[in-house]
Order: C-alpha cells, then structure tokens, then sequence
C-alpha cells in the first residue's frame, strides 16, 4: 500500500504469470505490475504492465508512469516478490534484463537486476 | 539490493529521471568484489563467510547444479542504530557440492557497506526428545545444509528496553527436501552486538516414547527419508507422514517476513507463521515440542524476551466439514485439522502474518494456509483471552471446523464460499495460494488486499484477485464481536463470560442473563427477552468472545 500523505491509497501487486521461457537451466515466468486505486480491485487497476494480462489494464494511463530504463528488458518475475515503492518509484526484482550499458547481458543470458518505474514528469 | 549471489547493492534513490539530480540512481556503494581474505570491506558476503575459499555447486538445495551462495531472504533495516543506520542480512556459504553450508549473519553500515559487527555464523543446541532429528546426547545442533533462512529479517523495538533492537529471523527447508532432510522449523533472534539471544526449535520431540497428543507411532518412525508408509505401518494417514514428530515445523511464508506490533500494556509481540510439521502437547503438563501448522508469538517486555512463543493459535477442524463453514474436507474425506493440514501439504501462514488495526481500534493477525483458508485473530490474544496469555489452544475440546479451538470458537473464515477448494497441492494450479496481504486503512470500508500467486499460474483472472472488506460485524461498546445485531444475534462465549442487558427497560442498569462454564455459542432472538419493543444490545461482557467469520464480505476484482 501507498499513499501521498495519507490520501490517495493504492495498493500495489507484482505476480508471476504463464509459464515462462526456460534459458539453459533456468525458467524465467513473465510477471504483470499491477495498481489499483480507491475503489479497490472491483474498479479494476488504474495502471499495468500488461493489458494482454489483465484485460482491463487501461493502456490510456501508461503515460504516468513510464520505464526507467535504457536497458531492455522484459517483465520477468521472481518467485514470491514484491514490488518496493518510494518517493513515486516503483522498483521490482528481475532477472530478464537482455541488453545493459557495460553487460553482458543479452536474450539467451539475460542478466538479474531492478527495473524502475517512474510516476515523476520526465 | 541482495542477491543469490552474495551480493548487496546499495542505489541512489533520487530522481533518477532524465531531469533528476547528479548521481541518482548510482550504486553507491556495493559488496560484489573477490578480495584477499580479511583484507576487503567491499567483498561478496560468502567470500567472508568462506574465508575465501571458492563457492560450490548446490546438490541439496532445491536448484541443484546452481553455484548457490549468497542471500536469500530480504534484509531488514535499523534506521536508528548509531551513528549510522545498519542492515542486518543473513549469507550462505557453500564450500562443496552438498552438506556444506553455514549460514552467517551480517550487520553492514548502510552508508559505506561495512560489517559494523563481526558476522557471526549461526549455530545452536538445544535440547531434543525421543529420537528427534540429529538428536545426538540429548540435543539437537543446527546443521546448516539442512536449513534455508527464506522469510525475511524482523527487527523489533522497544524504547528502554536493554535488548532493544532483536532481530528475528527463521529456518525451514525448500520444497520437496522437507521429505527427505532431516531439518527443523528454527527461529532466532539477535541483538545489536549480533549476539545471540533467541534459539527455539519448533520440532524437539521424535517418535520414541514419545507419548504425547496426539500420537506418534514408533514403528512408524522409518518413515522419515524414505517412502511413505513403510512396511508395517499401518497407522492413521497423518502419523505416517514424514513430516510428524521431530521433523519440519520450519518457516517459509513465501519469503514473508514475521510481523511485530506492541499491545497496551507495552509487551512487543513478534509473529510468525510455522508450515508442515508435527503438533503435539504433552498430556501431563500441557508443555509443547512440536509446534508445526501454528501461528507463533514471540513477545518481549522492556525487561527480558521470551525465548518460545508465549501463545500460538492452531487451527483444529473436523472430518466432514459443513455447517458453520462451508468447508468441502480436502482429501477424501480427511480430517481439516492440523494433520491433515500437514498431510495435504497445506502449510500453515504461506501468506505470511498481516498486523492491521480497523476502523474499530481492534488489532487484528490476519493469515492464510496453502490451501486457501484465512485465520483472523486478535493480536496479543491468538487464543481469544486477553487477560491470560496461557496457551490455550491446545484443540482438545474442538468444535469442529477449522480454526475452532479451545477458547476460540471463530478465528477461520474461507476464502470465498464459491472458490474451488485446493485439492493436494501438488501440481494443483486451480486453487488459490494467497501470498500477499495488504491493508488500506484509510478506504471507506477499510479494505484488506490479498494477492494470489501461484508459480504456474497461467493468468490473472478476475477471481483471482479479490478485497474482502469487513462487514455485518458490528463491535460493542465493551469491545465484543457480535454477529448480527438488535434482537437477534449468534455469538460464542467462553468459561468466565456472561451475557448482560443493557437495554432501557432495566433502566440503563446491566443485568446477567445466565454465566458462562463452558465454550457456548448462543444465538439470541426477541424470544430470549423478556419485553417487546425496540431492539436492545446484548453483549457478552468479555471483550474477545466472538468473531464473525461467515460476516465478511468478499468483493471479487475484475
């Protein structure tokens, strides 16, 4: 849960969905973002990753809050994680980052690491 | 950020957008360098653990042929230690392929990514009963191979206190090497110095004479390690499982850490959530060894700590389900108790331990187990007995649905009365594994989140992600639950209780209506007063008599 000095409250949730892609001996599950506002989960999110996931994903909103990321990557879960939320950070674990500045990381050895999402004006 | 690789990163958290300021979103500092033993202050934490010596390659955990060695629970912060805030993490070191393991436990200055303290490895005895795992003379060692510290670290504070800040954290195995290691459920606490104060073991007493309730069975004892049931052992389901009796009890709460608050009279109270694994209390003086499917309580006053829980609450159902709730048994025809829990593999808390406070200022311990079923208990009174912290739970006088225990007549509420019941976990996706919980305290109704998580679920589904808001409970003016409301309600009593009028036609003054020797659930209809006319309040005068669980309205997402 977040909230903006007590108002506001959204509740946040990172879960594991599909089966995955195995990459040598490791199956990484693609996982789906997802917050929802006031109204709870029966208004449906008011912001996810993933609209081929969560059918009433709103795509509209994706403008306010974007990937910070030079990196690509996809969105790849880690069993039982959770997303951490600060300051209008959103920062969940990963282990699918498939192209990184100064790494090795690449699709067939994708590299672990923090994806950002950002609510701040770019 | 820790990693399986023993490492730690420490980020700039500023504005890391293109317009931020300088040096967001840099590592500030980091443990991820192979130095000189003893040299380096910015080493993997195994590098210091190993003494230098190269990681091995896993055959015993879960992922073997993984060099696995590092952190695999989340650290917990001290953000008042001076002079500077600290974080307390624990680390793996595997030297070889299998049995050799230790784990450590760091303090890491949170500016510069120095151990402030000297690690310290992890170890213990304590005492072990009737052929219990590794006993060996009377005790029982911690074998690091054997654990995996998976929930993450708790701290818990109290102002004056001299052992204030402990840091909590636990043992239980990976899936599937719960069968065939032979580990225990542990739980310890460490203070700032990383000394040492808490070492419990949640599965002291094996199958060899052991005579408590309920039973073991000795011939039954080979069970462990190899397949199940063994030659001969013809006993009921539960005690031959390999689970039972000195084996398991260990804590995993889908890598949840414990959560602490502190009750009115000042006492801290540190919960956690112990999976598969044997329950027992000994017949004569009630003491308990195995603590398996239960919730715990760790408390600790300003001047010392338990160092076992001071109550637990176990959930104890019956063999045919039905009535009060809508249970369906979960395998063919199995009792819903702590046995079958353990037998089904429905381990207790996966969800983890939510603390929240309602709208009613009523301190609430909200969990789930594996197979779908929620437990809402009081805070500082698991067993629902707020002047007596006595274990109490013991399920000796069951009411016969899951979460009714003695002293408790209503702690457990199903997840949705239309969700499909989990079957035998294994390879179950269909069922729903609640993983985690939150709370909105400022929603109107006040709204609790869970979120299911399944490995393999194959999609999000609308009923896959449900609020369940409190409803039709309303909260007394002594503090009770009642469950309903005017002149017609169904409440529990316990021993001690009374039910009191307090409607006009007394004049304002309360009246006892009949005491309460036993358990008693009543239900109280205009019939059950001696006057028409507008609805009055009964309430019992203990504060903690009844919950509401068939009360709770489950809103599903879309």
């Amino acid at each position: 849960m977040t909230s903006n000095s007590g108002s506001g409250a959204v509740a946040w949730g990172l879960a594991i969905v599909g089966s995955g892609t195995t990459i040598g001996t490791e199956t990484l599950p693609p996982a789906v973002l997802a917050a929802y506002g006031a109204g709870g989960v029966a208004n449906g999110p008011i912001w996810c990753t993933s609209s081929s996931v969560i059918s009433t994903c709103p795509t509209t909103s994706q403008s306010t809050f974007f990937e910070i990321s030079e990196n690509s990557f996809s969105t790849t879960g880690v069993s039982f994680s959770i997303p951490t939320i600060n300051n209008g950070y959103v920062y969940i674990p990963t282990s699918g980052i498939t192209a990184s500045s100064g790494s090795s990381c690449s699709s067939s050895a994708p590299c672990s690491g923090v994806v950002v999402y950002s609510g701040h004006d770019e | 950020m820790a990693t399986l690789d023993g490492s730690i990163f420490a980020f700039n958290a500023g504005d890391i957008t293109p317009s931020g300021g300088t040096g967001a979103g840099d590592v500030v500092w980091s443990r991820t360098t192979q130095t000189t033993a003893g040299a380096g202050k910015t080493n993997y934490l195994w590098f210091d653990d190993c003494q230098g010596l190269a990681p091995g390659v896993s055959t015993t955990f879960r992922k073997a042929g993984l060099p696995f060695a590092g952190i695999v629970s989340t650290p917990v912060i001290d953000t008042a230690a001076t002079p500077d805030p600290v974080l307390y993490v624990t680390s793996l070191c595997q030297t070889g392929a299998s049995q050799s393991q230790q784990w450590w436990i760091h303090q890491i200055d949170l500016y510069t990514g120095y151990d402030v303290a000297a690690h310290q490895e992890i170890s213990a005895s304590v005492a072990g009963y009737d052929g219990a795992d590794n006993i060996s003379g009377g005790n029982i060692p911690f074998v690091g191979w054997q654990q995996l510290q998976r929930s993450a670290l708790l701290k818990v504070s109290l102002s004056g206190a001299s052992w204030s800040p402990l840091v909590y954290f636990t043992f239980g195995f990976a899936s599937g090497g719960e069968i065939t290691t032979p580990y225990h459920g542990w739980v310890f606490g460490y203070d700032s110095g990383l000394n040492q104060r808490i070492a419990f073991n949640a599965s002291t007493k094996g199958y060899t004479g052991n005579s408590d309730s309920p039973s073991c069975t000795a011939s039954c004892s080979e069970c462990i390690f190899l397949s199940c049931p063994p030659s001969g052992c013809t006993h009921s389901p539960y005690e031959e499982m390999a689970n039972w009796c000195g084996h398991g009890g260990g804590t995993w709460m889908s890598s949840r850490g414990g959560a602490a608050n502190q009750d009115p009279r000042g006492t801290t109270h540190a919960c956690y959530g112990v999976g598969n694994g044997p329950f027992q209390q000994n017949t004569a003086d009630t003491t308990l060894y195995n603590w398996g499917q239960s919730v715990l309580d760790f408390t600790a006053t300003s001047t010392g700590f338990a160092s076992s829980p001071t109550e637990y609450f176990t959930p104890n159902g019956n063999a045919t389900g039905g009535g009060q709730i809508p249970v369906t048994p979960p395998e063919g025809g199995s009792a819903y108790t702590y046995q079958g829990m353990n037998q089904n593999d429905f381990d207790m808390a996966v969800s983890g331990v939510m603390l929240y406070t309602d709208s009613g200022s009523n301190q609430w311990l909200l969990t789930f187990d594996k197979a779908g079923y929620g437990y809402l208990l009081r805070q500082a009174n698991l067993c629902g007995d707020t002047t007596d912290e006595t274990p109490q739970c013991f399920p000796g006088v069951s009411t016969g649905y899951p979460g009714f225990a003695t002293g408790d007549p209503g702690n457990a509420f199903p997840l949705a009365g239309n969700k499909t019941q989990c079957g035998n976990l294994e390879g179950d996706t269909s069922c729903d594994r609640i993983t985690s919980l939150a709370f909105d305290p400022d929603s109107s109704p006040q709204r609790l989140y869970l979120w299911p998580s399944n490995e393999t679920l194959t999609s999000i589904e609308s009923s896959n992600n449900q609020a369940i808001e409190p409803g039709g409970a309303t909260i007394g003016s002594n503090g009770a639950t009642i469950c309903g409301s005017g002149t017609s309600f169904t409440t529990w009593l316990v021993p001690g209780d009374a039910l009191i009028d307090e409607g006009s036609a007394n004049s304002g003054q309360s009246r006892i209506v009949t005491g309460i020797t036993s358990n008693t659930q009543i239900t109280v209809s205009q019939a059950f007063t001696t006057r028409s006319g507008p609805a009055r309040l009964w309430e019992p005068t203990h504060a903690v008599a009844a919950h509401c669980p068939t009360q709770w309205v489950i809103a599903a997402g879309s």
